[in-house]
């Protein structure tokens, strides 16, 4: 099933958090244009797996590259490349939809009229687009993060339980959207316990438990 | 010899200066014209001061070296951690015997002069540094917040200074170290006085060298406790 | 790095001018302060003319403190550091566009305070444009040191206590050397070539650079 470069290498890392080890010795690894499902329990390691690869955490002792970059070393080189999304919303409470997502296309150097068909891919638009962020539902906010972390076009796409508080509908178009990625021979890698969902979707499957990350 | 023999003959030697300086402050020194005994507190006080100044130019160098890449490593953060404690207590030290000196001197246990405005101000300035070492969990997060903390001690103290210096200066004269309470130093007093300055030396050496110590051994629990909590982790399995 | 600082000072100032914090909730706080004061010298009236200049700078510092830590809060309620972060802007963009933001909310809040002391302690202003541009690199010495404090503190549990405490004694030469700026600028004495404005030039330049330079190391976890 493995083809393809290889774009996140990930060997024997423990990343701590408090003195905690949340990734114990863990492996695992991403290809190109594939869509990578994680599933596991609350406090397997799931969001301190993404977060490594994204860049956001440093981590003890193994090695990890993504892109052949080393994580060690060049961090915020690896997040350039990267889009994330996780539990926080990364959003501004007081700005609106449209503020929001302006702000984050002058960040990223995109052009606003991506980010906001991204918005639009994922049902955000019309009246909604003027609303401040701080008064929408949860669900919909992570409609806005879906779609700015789409927007971003990266070869690596991370997603920390993007069903969760999403409508069904949510979940369908952020089906397509990943699908489309990978046609497009991007990775996509979901850590999710929705295992179900995903699953005629997913190219491999893996299973974290304890910090540590095993193939089904 | 093991470097255990060598911490506990340099903690020693500074017994032993600091013994010697203590006889010779105490009853072979005459005392002074104008300040009579109180004078001997001139082997203690600028040589503690001195001393705080020591430690925190220790704790800023080895913090540039936690900073620069090329020479980054924990021992040079937890040398600056160590070296920052010890100068607080002898900051501490400093306003202290300044306090006993002025009280008799001057008539005050505190007055607003340059130095001693300074040296309140340096002593604050590094109990926040060292209270910024505790917030932070994440080992090298510390590192580098601290880091960069002691470099802005390190640029602020001397702005401080000219600024309070200034200060005093520009409206009223110092009146602390008027030249008429300047004690004549000679012969054996500027021997004890040099002594008194090596002994506090010596005594920072040995106090930073068991301070890192204590923190590369609290370091190693650290890591074997971690070492533990992987195992048990990847054992749950 | 001129790009990612007015994109991160623009959307701090729509932030404010939509939330109103500073001008509805800080503002109100300086002039408490000031009220405050002149209860403190209520027995020698006069006095307050006096210490006019000190007590305008103890009220823009612990106003600017206010206004830091506004200014993180932001981006600690969703996880929007990480975002700064994730979005590979260059940190020291970031530091510049922070330390500009929270300068234009003091620079208004510092235009009220001035009023207030002229209004309410009969303090008679010659030479404004010494006095504002005085104030105006105080305040940027000050926010040029608090910007960094702040981005390390902001995530912790303690941090409304441990920013004053590192802030307070590090900018200590600014409150210094501002109260005797201003009072030799209010006696005519001296004006901006007055030693006591070349220190809050240094300060400021000093800790600009340095803040530049090490926000990178402040700001990655």
């Amino acid at each position: 099933m493995k083809h393809g470069r290889q774009v996140v290498k990930v060997e024997e890392v423990t990343v701590l958090l408090g003195g905690f080890p949340a990734l114990a010795r863990c492996s695992f690894d991403v290809y190109e244009g594939e869509i990578v499902l994680i599933a596991g329990s609350n406090g397997s390691g799931k969001t301190t797996l993404l977060k490594l690869c994204a860049g956001v955490c440093g981590f003890r002792d193994g090695a990890a590259k993504v892109f052949g970059i080393d994580l060690r070393h060049s961090r915020s080189e690896v997040r350039r490349h990267v889009g994330y999304v996780g539990h926080a919303s990364l959003l501004y409470n007081e700005l609106t939809v449209t503020e929001n997502l302006k702000f984050i296309a002058s960040c990223l150097d995109i052009p606003q009229d991506k980010a906001f068909s991204y918005a639009k891919e994922f049902g955000i638009s019309g009246a909604l687009l003027s609303q401040l962020v701080g008064t929408l539902s949860a669900g919909q906010r992570k409609r806005v993060s879906l779609a700015s972390a789409f927007s971003r076009e990266c070869e690596l796409l991370l997603l920390d339980e993007p069903h969760a508080s999403l409508d069904q509908d949510g979940k369908e178009l952020l089906e397509i959207a990943s699908v489309r990625f990978k046609e497009l021979g991007k990775s996509v890698v979901v850590a999710s316990h929705e295992f179900e969902r995903m699953l005629i979707l997913s190219d491999r499957r893996y299973r974290m438990d304890s910090g540590q990350v095993f193939s089904e | 010899m093991a470097r255990k023999s060598w911490i506990a003959l340099v903690g020693a030697f500074a017994l032993v200066t600091v013994g010697v300086t203590y006889i010779m402050g105490l009853w072979i020194t005459p005392p002074d014209v104008f300040q009579g005994n109180l004078v001997r507190l001139i082997y203690v006080h600028p040589a503690v001061a001195w001393v705080a100044y020591l430690a925190y130019g220790v704790t800023s160098l080895a913090s540039l070296a936690y900073l620069w890449k090329k020479t980054r490593n924990y021992k040079w953060d937890l040398l600056a951690a160590s070296s920052a404690e010890v100068g607080v207590v002898f900051t501490a030290l400093t306003l202290i015997t300044g306090s006993i000196w002025g009280r008799p001197t001057w008539g005050v246990w505190w007055t607003w002069d340059a130095r001693l405005t300074t040296t309140a101000l340096l002593l604050v300035l590094y109990l926040g540094y060292l209270a910024l070492r505790r917030v932070s969990e994440d080992r090298e997060q510390r590192a580098k917040r601290s880091a960069v903390a002691a470099l802005i001690a390190f640029i602020d103290v001397p702005i401080v200074h000219q600024s309070v210096v200034w200060w005093k200066t520009l409206h009223q004269s110092a009146t602390v170290f008027n030249a008429d309470l300047n004690p004549k130093i000679h012969g054996e007093m500027a021997w004890t006085l040099l002594l008194g300055f090596l002994s506090f030396t010596v005594v920072y050496v040995w106090m930073v060298i068991k301070r890192y110590d204590i923190a590369r051994t609290q370091f190693k629990l650290e890591d074997q406790t971690v070492e533990r909590a992987i195992k048990e982790r990847v054992g749950t399995i | 790095m001129l790009k990612a600082a007015k994109v991160i000072a623009l959307k701090d100032l729509r932030i404010e001018l939509r939330s109103r914090v500073v001008l509805n909730q800080i503002l109100p706080f300086v002039v408490v302060v000031l009220i405050i004061f002149a209860f403190a010298f209520s027995k020698y009236p006069t006095l307050l003319v006096t210490v006019a200049p000190g007590l305008y700078w103890v009220a823009t510092l612990f106003s600017s403190l206010l206004a830091l830590q506004r200014s993180f809060s932001l981006e600690t309620e969703n996880g929007a550091k990480d975002a700064l972060i994730l979005y590979g802007l260059d940190p020291a963009g970031i530091y510049v566009g922070k330390v500009f933001a929270v300068l234009v909310e003091m620079v208004v809040l510092e235009v009220f305070l001035t009023l207030g002391i002229v209004l309410l302690y009969s303090v008679h202003l010659h030479e404004l444009v010494d006095l504002a541009f005085t104030g105006l690199i105080g305040t940027l010495g000050i926010l040029a040191v608090g910007v960094t404090f702040s981005a390390m503190t902001s995530a912790s549990k303690a941090k409304e206590t441990i920013l004053p405490l590192l802030l307070l004694p590090v900018v200590a030469p600014v409150l210094l050397s501002g109260t005797k700026a201003w009072e030799n600028e209010i006696a005519g004495k001296a004006g901006l070539g007055d030693p006591w404005v070349g220190l809050l030039i240094l300060f400021a330049a000093a800790f600009l650079s340095l803040g530049t330079l090490t926000f990178g190391s402040v700001l990655e976890e």
